[in-house]
């Protein structure tokens, strides 16, 4: 069998003058998730309009489990779940409505009260749509995008918007997803999102991909971050020689950052000179970059380029 | 379940959906579930009294009959509004990442708006036989078949002209000149004859006229669309109605042409 769920390859999507996609492939494997990330306008809805079937692509091909989702939408629709950016419902019907309409025309769909169990909206069942508070909202796209046990997933922004509780209950129930074999296709700005859930990730920038692999893989080759703060002491007082290093100290008013690549050699020498001029530094901290940095280094490298 | 058997049974799904969420809309459930009966009401109690007649039938009967037809601007209303308000509140984005094929999403919503017109057709029907004393129509054959394609017209229109509204509120203002023009410039109410020269043109090629024209050929045995409205008999009345359908087919094509040309299933971006 086909271990590739979703194959995206060279994906170009232009509207009228604006080309929203530029060149975009990657991979995703049967049971894995893999995340998207970038800021409003990177391209990651197109790219999954296109994948869902919504559009056709200006150049390039894109398959889900083998199939043009497009051209060959009835062979593939009742295998996906989709959460969708915006979304709407009928508002005047309740939760349990809604659902029963839906189970009506989904093959194999769970029943009623399994799908609200799953994503905790069972107590919410009589109430009308339009009453729902945001996260519940998302419930309730979550249980209709689950509830013909799909083989593929597509979340789009799943947890925009939602409080922190909200999130992890999301989160927990992707996690359900994919230890039950579902490939997911989730798209995010927020990158503790994809550092929390996926194995493998993509980056996108302004309709194109700009890092792409596992975590630990777009981790590294970034190095470890020793950061503190250190009031009245300008950068050039630090105990790291100036000129092009293989790390590189970032001041911002008293806050710094020093990146690099030996850390407990550089943490050991910022340290004994620390404890010679008795000076304390304050919130002390030694780890790995943060997507939230790789992320704006990205944004930054592309703002260079252009 | 076989290819067909689950379509029809989506389809069923989509037109029961229809029908639920319009009931939690008092307002328009209202306008298109009960005004079409209160119209066709008024209009044939009038006065019987006063006898006047066309080509030798009843005013009222002439009327009544016609006043069958009132479901189908209704029935425009019913798929406007709902395919407007859909697409406005994105719902048909959600619906078009279900299981459901775009085809039954279509089928649905005609199958409801007619089942709605049916029940509605039926309902004035035995009120004309039962108390306007209307004859018992002479032929049903024809009757169904001018009931389909003012069905289909007026679905074909809605969704062809859907694209060209831009929300709910402007659905429910087009409703009315659909529903005026219907009522007025079809031979609804008024025999054609009434209207000026250049009226009895423009009246000949609306879309409802040649369903209202059928109609009553099909009710009362004779062919309003010639001069004296001479008597038909059962094969000469499909004949006589020939023309008609062109019409009506000519209406559904342009309609076609606009949904291919102006159907939108996302709102028009700002």
């Amino acid at each position: 069998m086909n271990t590739t769920a979703i194959e995206v390859r060279d994906l170009h999507q232009r509207y009228e003058d604006f080309e929203a996609v530029r060149g975009v492939s990657f991979e995703v494997a049967r049971g894995e998730l893999y995340a998207l990330l970038g800021t409003n306008g990177a391209g990651k809805t197109t790219t999954l309009d296109v994948l869902e079937g919504f559009r056709a692509p200006t150049k390039g091909q894109v398959r889900v489990l083998g199939h043009d989702p497009l051209a060959e939408r009835a062979a593939v629709r009742r295998r996906m779940g989709l959460v969708l950016q915006e979304a709407g419902f009928y508002k005047d019907l309740t939760v349990a409505e809604t659902v029963d309409a839906w189970r009506r025309w989904t093959p194999g769909a769970m029943d009623r009260r399994a799908v609200l169990d799953r994503v905790g909206l069972t107590h919410r069942e009589q109430v009308r749509v339009g009453q729902l508070s945001g996260g519940e909202k998302r419930r309730l796209d979550l249980a209709l995008a689950v509830l013909g046990r799909p083989e593929v997933l597509f979340l789009d922004e799943p947890t925009t918007g939602l409080d922190p509780e909200a999130r992890r209950n999301v989160w927990a129930l992707v996690r359900e997803m994919v230890a039950e074999g579902v490939t997911v296709l989730l798209t995010t700005h927020y990158l503790d999102e994809a550092e929390q859930l996926a194995r493998r990730l993509a980056i996108m920038h302004a309709g194109r991909i700009v890092t792409e692999g596992t975590l630990g893989a777009v981790l590294a080759g970034r190095g470890t971050r020793i950061a503190f703060r250190l009031p009245g002491v300008r950068p050039g007082e630090l105990p790291y020689a100036s000129g092009p290093t293989r790390r590189s100290v970032r001041a911002d008013g008293e806050a710094y950052t020093v990146e690099t690549d030996r850390p407990q050699e550089d943490l050991r020498v910022l340290l004994t000179w620390a404890h010679q001029r008795g000076l304390e530094l304050a919130g002390l901290e030694v780890r790995r970059p943060s997507l939230e940095e790789i992320f704006l280094e990205v944004a930054e490298t592309e703002k260079v380029a252009a | 379940m076989n290819g067909f058997a689950s379509w029809a049974s989506m389809v069923w799904a989509q037109a029961r959906l229809n029908q639920t969420v319009l009931l939690r809309q008092r307002g328009l459930a209202f306008s298109v579930l009960l005004l079409p009966l209160f119209m066709a009401f008024a209009y044939t109690s009038g006065d019987a009294q006063g006898g006047a007649t066309v080509s030798g039938v009843p005013m009222t009967v002439f009327a009544a009959v016609g006043a069958i037809a009132v479901v189908f601007p209704f029935s425009y209303m019913t798929i406007t509004t709902g395919i407007v308000v859909r697409r406005e509140e994105r719902v048909y984005k959600r619906l078009r990442g279900s299981a459901l094929p775009t085809s039954a999403i279509f089928a649905g919503d005609i199958l409801h708006a007619t089942l709605v017109g049916a029940v509605q057709g039926g309902v004035i029907l035995a009120y004309v036989i039962a108390v306007v004393g209307a004859p018992v129509p002479r032929n049903i054959p024809l009757m169904l078949l001018a009931f389909v394609l003012g069905a289909a017209v007026f679905a074909a229109l809605a969704i062809g002209t859907s694209g060209l509204i831009p929300n709910y509120e402007v659905a429910q203002l087009v409703a009315l000149p659909v529903l005026l023009v219907c009522m007025f410039g079809s031979g609804m109410m008024l025999p054609l004859s009434e209207l000026p020269e250049w009226g009895q043109r423009v009246a000949e090629r609306l879309p409802l006229t040649p369903v209202v024209t059928m109609m009553r050929t099909a009710f009362l045995g004779r062919d309003f669309g010639r001069d004296g409205a001479p008597e038909v008999g059962f094969l000469e009345a499909f004949q006589s109605s020939a023309a008609g359908l062109g019409v009506a087919l000519l209406w559904i094509g342009v309609s076609l042409w606009c949904t291919r040309r102006y159907f939108r299933w996302d709102p028009r971006r700002a």
